[in-house]
């Protein structure tokens, strides 16, 4: 398959010579089991209004709130079959023709993502008590081999009530979009850069705070590093440069860890990527949207120029 | 309480005040400088291995040189001449532009010599010294960063009494040629 990417305006736009059909008859079937989750949702509120009636019909007191539950019910079964449904066809076929309508050389997997020590090791947060991850992209381009994935990582609480019973809770630490990418500098140690509005620190290291000398870079981030000068050799004025313009294209908290030859990126927007719309509808706007998602990998390592490898 | 001991107490509130001040003060200044002097020792370790890799580059050229023998020669005879850890930030700024016009030298020789480029052993030699320059630029700029921080207390008040008391001077900034200043991005 050839693809040719156009960009004007800031937009990108991806023809292909891949059959049309193919695209517009999975489109169709896409566009229909979507049009089944909407009937469902309507008739869901439907019959919850119907149980409460029902409920209330028989039983004046309480008969409303068991009408009302077996309603409910019967709503989440009915919706989460159909959107189940919907959600495989959307990631395990529509998905796949997506990445290769990019061009780009990777591979997706719906149900893998980066493994939980991968992205401990990067110390940018602590171990999850529960580690959530899926939508596993993979893959080398322009020679840098790279992995990208929906990670999710909750801590457990456990607190007791009142009558002094147990009650666990999962709070979320870290949620958004991760990757890993090979980075072309060798050094020893640590390098982390924050956007984050209250300081925290790399996890379970020693580190000292470092102040470069770009003072906009030092507004925007926390530097932190084992020391001054793989700080400096690392993070180029270039390199600040184009950090400053790639927390520019992400909303939420973006943080970089330097370690071991690769380069974690980790974007915290609280949203899983790749989900099938509900209530709009799958046009090709959406499919742009989607592909500028994962075009977003190629233009990292444009911005940061990570494709450079005149140090090996 | 007698007046005078009210005053005296107070006074010497006051003076253990400004011991404290006086000491913190003294320390801070202290501690800025010795991050400078590390910092200059980071310059003179990248300066030694950029000379030890541009010896090495000089001794695999030296034989196409015709033009640029002066030049290089140049180098070599600093090498063995000069000691940095004597040197002053100046002398060291001067060193190293004389090797950005070795560097130079050599990037002409290469240019004209496709054999050259191709050589197995020179192509290592530019791995190296590309690596060796990202290292120079980084102390270079850890020294400037550290050499601001310094400055600014030796410079600006109240620190500043503390460092005409101890005789605390502001220190030179190394100062990199203008292209030097971009990233290295060294094309053979």
């Amino acid at each position: 398959m050839i693809c040719v990417v156009i960009k004007k305006k800031g937009e990108v736009t991806f023809i292909c010579n891949r059959s049309r059909m193919e695209y517009s008859e999975l489109i169709n079937k896409l566009e229909q089991k979507r049009k089944v989750v909407v009937k469902r949702i309507c008739f869901s509120i439907g019959f919850v209004a119907l149980g409460l009636a029902i409920g209330w019909l028989i039983n004046r007191d309480f008969g409303y709130a068991v009408g009302g539950i077996v309603g409910f019910i019967v709503a989440i079964v009915l919706i989460s079959e159909g959107f189940d449904k919907y959600k495989k066809v959307f990631k395990n076929q529509f998905m796949p023709l997506v990445v290769n309508k990019t061009g780009l050389d990777l591979k997706y997997v719906h149900k893998q993502g980066i493994p939980k020590e991968m992205v401990i090791s990067s110390r940018l947060f602590k171990k999850p008590d529960r580690y959530i991850k899926e939508d596993l992209m993979y893959g080398t381009l322009d020679g840098v081999n790279f992995m990208s994935s929906d990670v999710h990582m909750q801590d457990k609480r456990v607190t007791r009530d009142s009558k002094g019973r147990r009650r666990v809770r999962y709070d979320t630490f870290f949620r958004g979009r991760w990757f890993v990418y090979e980075f072309n500098k060798s050094f020893n140690g640590i390098i982390q850069v924050r956007e984050e509005f209250f300081k925290s620190h790399p996890w379970g290291l020693k580190v000292e705070k470092i102040k470069l000398e770009d003072v906009e870079f030092n507004r925007k981030f926390n530097t932190y590093a084992t020391n001054q000068h793989d700080a400096f050799y690392v993070l180029t004025p270039t390199l600040m440069e184009n950090i400053k313009k790639l927390e520019r294209k992400f909303p939420g908290s973006i943080y970089f860890s330097f370690i071991e030859n690769q380069l974690h990126i980790a974007i915290y927007h609280s949203k899983d990527s790749f989900e099938p719309p509900v209530f709009s509808k799958l046009d090709e706007s959406l499919i742009n949207e989607l592909v500028s998602d994962i075009v977003v990998l190629q233009e990292i390592v444009n911005e940061l120029k990570l494709n450079r490898k005149i140090f090996k | 309480m007698e007046p005078i001991y009210i005053f005296l107490i107070i006074l010497g509130v006051i003076g253990f005040f400004i011991l404290i001040w006086v000491i913190s003060s003294y320390n801070s200044l202290k501690s800025a400088k010795i991050k400078v002097n590390e910092a200059e020792s980071g310059i003179d370790v990248a300066l030694t291995k950029r000379f030890d890799v541009l010896t090495k580059m000089v001794d695999t050229v030296k034989g196409y040189a015709k033009h640029e023998k002066e030049t290089l020669e140049k180098v070599i005879a600093l090498r063995n001449s000069v000691h940095l850890n004597n040197a002053s930030i100046k002398e060291k700024q001067d060193i190293s532009n004389q090797m950005d016009e070795a560097m130079r030298a050599i990037n002409v020789i290469v240019e004209q010599y496709p054999d050259l480029k191709a050589n197995e052993n020179f192509k290592q030699l530019q791995v190296s010294i590309s690596d060796v320059e990202e290292h120079l630029q980084a102390a270079r700029r850890v020294y400037n960063s550290n050499v601001s921080n310094y400055n600014h207390k030796v410079q600006l008040f109240p620190s500043n009494i503390i460092a005409s008391m101890f005789h605390f001077e502001a220190q030179e900034f190394f100062i990199a040629e203008e292209y030097k200043r971009n990233d290295v991005e060294i094309n053979f």
